[in-house]
């Protein structure tokens, strides 16, 4: 495969350029782009934690409370209150996950925390195995 | 495309005799005259050499690829926003149908899609959506939470039970 780029075919030797490595350079570029761009996107599937039911029976008093992560306006890691460190936040999740039958962490944030901070510490918890993770329609008290 | 190499050098294998022959066919005349080569050259190479015109091919590739390059960064759906990073998110190609993606721009807008919506509005487009419609949340890293919690409750009201944050995979694992 070649073409001419000279017209001097009366001059003996023509000058011609192999375009294939090129075309099979560009081909393989465009098929990656074509294939990689859908695949860009990561996602953290979230659930979100439905209305409470009018009628739902409250939950037996000597039940063990839901486990609700939240994190302060200092970034600290909270669970249902309490200020954990962040490298003791999965496994305190876990300990506190194992008295439950639902295996569901519940999130919060107040409303001034940056989103991206949010889910650094979702990313956390995910990347510690915790993958029930609820959002919560309403702030914590 | 088998053997390049051959349709490459054919022609001039065919031609190089030429130039051989050529100058002493000059020196005997005195003046330089024009060699016919064109005229020579089809009797004594193979009858024809069946050779494709790539120019267009390159050139349409070439085009393809420079759209390519430059509509990527665009084609994202929903509007732009400076995604936050995670190391441990999941691909989310694997959805069958194509999701619906809410934005939250850093200064709290909503977005359906590229629509600006106010949160009734949305909440109400929400809730006519057939269930089972995969949603991917879109905020900015900068965006305050409160927005984020506006959000997820529209969710909640419309009866949805989950969405996607989508997020930038970490580079490093980190």
């Amino acid at each position: 495969m070649a073409f001419d780029v000279g017209g001097g075919s009366q001059r003996g030797v023509r000058p011609s350029m192999n375009v294939t490595p090129l075309v099979d350079v560009v081909l393989v570029l465009l098929i990656i782009f074509m294939v990689m761009t859908p695949m860009l996107t990561r996602q953290l599937p979230m659930q979100v934690t439905p209305k409470a039911e009018e009628d739902q029976a409250p939950p037996p008093a000597d039940a063990p409370p839901p486990v609700v992560l939240s994190i302060g306006v200092d970034g600290q890691a909270r669970i249902n209150g309490e200020v954990v460190e962040a490298g003791q936040v999965v496994a305190r999740l876990q300990r506190a996950l194992n008295a439950r039958p639902d295996k569901v962490v519940f999130f919060d944030a107040p409303d001034e925390v940056p989103y991206g901070k949010a889910i650094a510490l979702l990313d956390t918890v995910k990347g510690g195995g915790i993958e029930g993770l609820s959002l919560l329609g309403e702030p914590l008290d | 495309m088998s053997s390049p190499e051959s349709i490459l050098w054919a022609p001039r294998r065919a031609v190089l005799p030429q130039v051989v022959v050529a100058p002493a066919s000059r020196s005997g005349s005195g003046a330089p005259k024009p060699v016919h080569v064109e005229d020579d050259a089809p009797k004594r190479r193979a009858p024809l050499k069946p050779e494709i015109n790539v120019t267009p091919l390159v050139d349409v590739v070439l085009v393809l690829l420079i759209i390519f390059m430059v509509v990527t960064p665009q084609m994202e759906a929903g509007v732009s926003v400076k995604l936050p990073q995670a190391a441990h998110a999941e691909s989310g190609a694997h959805e069958a149908k194509s999701p619906i993606t809410l934005s939250v721009t850093a200064q709290g807008r909503l977005f359906l899609e590229k629509d600006p919506m106010e949160l009734e509005a949305l909440t109400a487009k929400l809730k006519a959506m057939e269930p089972g419609t995969p949603l991917v949340v879109k905020a900015d890293e900068g965006a305050p939470y409160g927005k984020v919690r506006t959000l997820v409750r529209a969710l909640r009201d419309a009866g949805l039970s989950g969405a996607s944050l989508q997020v930038l995979e970490r580079k490093g694992g980190g």
